[in-house]
This record gives C-alpha cells, sequence and structure tokens, in this order.
C-alpha cells in the first residue's frame, strides 16, 4: 500500500530582502528567497502519520527547478520514504492545471490509495491544484482537512475539515482520496541531526515532464492570458506616521489612549 | 443574447455572500441570466426568488460532499453551457469548483477580486504573493471560467421584480464521504469580539515569547490581543482568538495590527474595525493598504516604545 503527498517550494514574500515586481508574463524572480510552503508542511506531517497508521510506504513529489529539492530533502528528513522530483524550469507562471497533470503522471503508476496536497500554495493561493488532480487520477476528495485518522478495522478514513468561523465539520470518507490539508492540524516536528542522517539515505527520483504520460487525462484547460501587474498603491489611503521610532510610539499611543477614553 | 451564469452557494453557510455574488451579477451590464445550484432546502431556493431564472436545491439537511455536488453540476453545466461557474469564496469554492473545472475543461480562479464577462472575452482578476501582485487572466469567450468571488461585500442591490424565478428541488447522489458532525471551536476566556481595543499579532512579532509585551500593550489601554491565523497554527494563542475567514470577524473601535502582512483572509476578519493602525517593518506590506494610520518601524524597537508612551499619555492625562 502506498500514500503520496505533493508538496511545493514557494517564494518568500515576506522575506526581508528582495522586492515582488511584475515582469509581463510572470514575476521577476532575480532577489526573491525560497522556502517550503506552510501548507506543504502541514501536509507532510499528516502524510507522516497516516503511512504509520495504514503501514503504508511514503513518496512525496514536486514539481519545480532544480532549487525545488530542498523541499523533498525536508520531507525525507521528517520521515517520507521516498522523493519523486519533476524538474521544471520553466521560468513562467505555472498554471495549477498543468501542475496537477504533472503529479497525476507521476501519481497514477503508484495506485496511492491516499494523496495528500496543501489546500493552497502560500505564494499564489490558487487552492486548485488537489481536486483537480484527484480529478485526473479519478479519485474522490476532502479539502481543508486539519486531521486525518485511519480507522483499520471499517477501512475508512476520518477526517476534521476546517470551515469558515472556526467551526469543524468531522466527514467519513474511503480510500482512494485525496485530501487537501489546512494548516494548523499535527504539530510540525522539527528534525533531529539523526533525523536529517536518515533523510539523505532515502532516494529522490528525477524526473522530467517529457518522460511522463500526460495522455488520458481528459481535455487540457486553456489558460487564457495572463498577465501580473502591481496592486494600486500599498499604501491606501493610510496615513502614515514618520519621525522616529519614539515619534512614532507617542502618536499611536495617544491614538489608543484616545480610543480607550 | 445574455451570457449565461451559473452560482452556487450553500445558503446555510454564507447566504449573504451568496446574495453579494448575485447582486454583482445584477449590477453588471449587460446583465447575464443566472441559473442558481444550492443546497438546503425549499424555503432556501424561495430566498433566491427575483434574483436568478432558475434554482435548482439539493434537498439536504447537512453539508454535502464535493461528489455529490459534481454528480448534479457536470451534467448541468454541460447542458447549460454557461460562461461562467461562480461560487463565493470560501470552503464549497475550494471543495468543488477546481475539480469541476476539470471535469468540464475550464479555467479556475478561486478568490477573484474582480470578474467581467463581456461579449468576447471574460476577465478575472485575483490576488498572489500575499496581495503584493495581481493577476489578471483573458479567456475567450468559447472557454468558461470557474472562479469564487471574494467574499465579505453587503448585497446592496435589490432583486429584480421583473424575474421570475423556477424552483426545483433534486435529491442529492450520495457518494462514499459522508457528513458525521459539526463542531464549534471551543470557546476562550477572552471575548475578542467585544473588545473595543484589540492588539492584533502576526507572525512579524518574532518569538512566542514576544507575546507578553502585546498583552501588556493591551491591557494598558483596556484591549485584548488577538491574532492571525499562523501565530495561532504555531501554537502561541488558543483558536478562539483568530481574527480572519477562518476565525472570528471583529469590528473594534480600534485595530491595532501588529507584525501581521495583511492576507486577504485576515482582512476579511477587520473590515468593520473603526480604526485600523498597521503596524510592519515591511513598508510593502498589504495591511498598508487596508489600514487607515500606518508605521513602518520594526516591532522589536517599537512594541518596547509604545508600551511606554502609552504610559506618558496616562500619566498626561490623569485629573489634577
Amino acid at each position: 500500500m502506498s500514500i503520496a503527498v505533493c508538496i511545493k517550494q514557494v517564494i518568500d514574500h515576506e522575506a526581508p530582502t528582495g522586492t515582488i515586481r511584475p515582469a509581463g508574463r510572470w514575476i521577476d524572480e532575480r532577489s526573491l528567497s525560497y522556502k517550503t510552503c506552510a501548507w506543504s508542511q502541514y501536509a507532510m506531517e499528516e502524510a507522516v502519520a497516516l503511512g504509520a497508521s495504514m503501514d503504508a510506504a511514503t513518496t512525496a513529489v514536486t514539481v519545480g527547478p532544480e532549487r525545488a529539492r530542498d523541499v523533498l530533502r525536508q520531507a525525507l528528513s521528517r520521515g517520507i520514504g521516498r522523493g519523486m522530483h519533476v524538474l521544471d524550469s520553466r521560468d513562467a507562471y505555472a498554471d495549477p492545471c498543468v501542475t496537477a497533470r504533472l503529479l497525476a503522471a507521476v501519481l497514477k503508476p503508484l495506485e496511492p490509495k491516499v494523496v495528500l496536497a496543501g489546500l493552497q500554495a502560500e505564494d499564489t493561493t490558487e487552492g486548485v491544484v488537489g481536486p483537480m488532480l484527484a480529478h485526473f487520477l479519478g479519485m474522490r476528495h476532502v479539502t481543508g482537512v486539519v486531521r486525518a485518522e485511519w480507522e483499520a478495522h471499517d477501512n475508512r478514513l476520518v477526517l476534521w475539515r476546517e470551515l469558515e468561523g472556526g467551526a469543524r465539520d468531522m466527514v467519513t470518507t474511503t480510500t482512494p482520496v485525496v485530501l487537501t490539508i489546512q494548516t494548523g492540524g499535527r504539530p510540525l516536528r522539527s528534525p533531529s541531526l539523526l533525523d536529517v542522517r536518515k533523510g539523505r539515505t532515502r532516494e529522490i527520483v528525477g524526473l522530467h515532464p517529457g518522460e511522463l504520460d500526460l495522455d488520458g487525462f481528459g481535455p487540457y484547460a486553456p489558460v487564457g492570458t495572463v498577465s501580473f501587474y502591481a496592486p494600486p498603491l500599498a499604501h491606501g489611503t493610510a496615513r502614515m506616521i514618520q519621525g522616529s521610532v519614539a515619534e512614532k510610539a507617542a502618536a499611536v499611543a495617544e491614538l489608543l489612549s484616545g480610543g480607550m477614553r | 443574447m445574455a451570457a449565461v451564469v451559473l452560482v452556487i452557494g450553500d445558503v446555510r453557510r454564507g447566504a449573504g455572500d451568496l446574495l453579494a455574488v448575485l447582486a454583482r451579477l445584477a449590477r453588471s451590464t449587460p446583465a447575464p441570466t443566472v441559473h442558481s445550484l444550492i443546497a438546503g432546502s425549499r424555503d432556501d431556493a424561495v430566498r433566491l426568488r427575483g434574483w436568478v431564472a432558475q434554482v435548482r436545491v439539493l434537498l439536504s439537511s447537512g453539508p454535502l460532499a464535493a461528489e455529490s455536488w459534481l454528480e448534479t453540476l457536470v451534467p448541468w453545466v454541460e447542458a447549460l453551457a454557461p460562461r461562467a461557474i461562480l461560487a463565493p469564496h470560501g470552503e464549497l469554492a475550494y471543495d468543488v469548483l477546481p475539480a469541476l473545472a476539470g471535469c468540464i475543461g475550464a479555467a479556475c480562479d478561486l478568490d477573484c477580486l474582480g470578474l467581467e464577462i463581456s461579449a468576447d472575452t471574460t476577465t478575472s482578476i485575483r490576488e498572489q504573493l500575499g496581495g503584493k501582485i495581481r493577476q489578471q487572466r483573458l479567456l475567450p469567450a468559447a472557454v468558461p471560467l470557474v472562479a469564487s468571488l471574494r467574499s465579505g461585500m453587503a448585497a446592496d442591490t435589490a432583486p429584480s421584480p421583473g424575474i421570475d424565478t423556477a424552483i426545483e428541488a433534486l435529491q442529492p447522489v450520495a457518494g462514499s464521504t459522508s457528513f458525521v458532525r459539526s463542531e464549534i471551536t471551543p470557546a476562550v476566556d477572552v471575548d475578542i469580539g467585544s473588545a473595543s481595543i484589540v492588539v492584533g499579532v502576526g507572525r512579524g512579532i518574532g518569538h512566542e515569547k514576544n507575546l507578553k509585551l502585546y498583552r501588556e500593550i493591551a491591557a494598558a489601554v483596556g484591549g485584548v490581543v488577538a491574532a492571525s491565523r499562523p501565530v495561532v497554527d504555531l501554537g502561541w494563542i488558543p483558536r478562539g482568538m483568530q481574527v480572519g475567514q477562518s476565525g472570528r470577524k471583529i469590528a473594534p473601535h480600534i485595530y491595532l495590527a501588529c507584525g501581521i502582512s495583511g492576507a486577504p483572509q485576515h482582512v476579511l476578519g477587520i473590515q468593520k474595525a473603526g480604526t485600523i493602525i498597521a503596524v510592519n517593518k515591511d513598508e510593502s506590506a498589504p495591511i498598508f493598504a487596508h489600514a487607515h494610520v500606518g508605521v513602518v518601524a520594526d516591532l522589536a524597537e517599537f512594541a518596547p516604545a509604545l508600551l511606554q508612551a502609552i504610559g506618558h499619555c496616562q500619566q498626561d492625562n490623569l485629573p489634577t
């Protein structure tokens, strides 16, 4: 039995260095830094836990350029059994439909019982790849899962879905299924040095998109013409307080004290 | 001929957001012919009278799984050939729309800020990278767009009295995913919903140990501390004190956002705040676009200075 987790390296748009600049069909990525998507991290934790309870082999898959291999190394050091890297070096907007098809082509031969993915990615916040992947794999899906438990005696998964306003729904489902994982479920573990060493011994398989069999995944969604531009002035109508730190603090303190009176 | 648009929604969860989508379509020129698929009861369907030409209601007392929605949606979309299939942004959109787009070979954009359906093209606008960049997609009329529209807008348009709404009730097809029960986030001692001053903390405060300082700031002005989702996910603050789409929507007199980048999901929770004061060291942080007052500063320096300054303010205002 196998389960898989789809993970992503994302642009760190909150990094102190690097400016996000539109560049027509995508953004100028020079000067930007990257990190593992928060949603991917929670998906990895859920995959490790499910892999243990289902006694299943775990595989992490990512699509991206050479640098994206870092997220696979992280997954392996957290206890995922194997990594698969679809090397996609296009310096352009990656349409989620294209990514979902590539992932489907990698995953189909593995016949996974459960596929996990982040609810969305931290950079593009699209939320499309997971359920679209489910469609391409002919699997059902459940989104926004914060906790998944395998009930072996009933051969089913018990899932907690997070909803707006903080409510949670408990649902049950059967496999095979794609789950998209919301943040805040199982606590994120920091791998020990030993975990990192163990992870280094595990295999990462490199694949090129050209090697993948993309036939048979139904109609391809045309992306249309996608362009990127800077949002209206970030400061909007905000009154920006200038001066030294003490002067700024005094001005805010005055506003807060006024609000209190 | 007016464009055909199909709108889906779960009226029991966010009826206002569904009506806001319908109101937005009603205001557009030319207004499209709108059909709707909802989950709920016949009475729920009646609430859409005057807004849509036809409403089909999937009769259910609990939430429906994506597979139940898709069983009805896919054949209907294929027969109706709408230009766009829309939903208010939220859990239903995440669950149903991307898979629908896969099934019908459509483009899919969730959480759109803008949508325009003209005779020849469909244009959608959404944010990426925490609101620091905008994406525009231009589709030819022949390609359907599946999209969710950012919620939080009030439905300020009345339904058209001229539209006769046909109502049809359907039994949803049961799938392999079953709803068991719902659970509300456990209440916390601090009610962030009724406080007049709320100090919101984000990841930008740096470390859990720094929370003490923000609690002191809040206490000094008679307020409470609340948090953005990442801080709650880290376990620094209970989930009941989370502000935003997946937390509480609050309306304090003053909201002081400390180290909060201004993700749209967070901003949804503070739209009704009287005055939003944002402090962030990143001058391009999207929170400044929503703030009334902005301070670009390093919180490690600013927060202690603020606590001290509040002390001075209060001393100055003491009755003599």
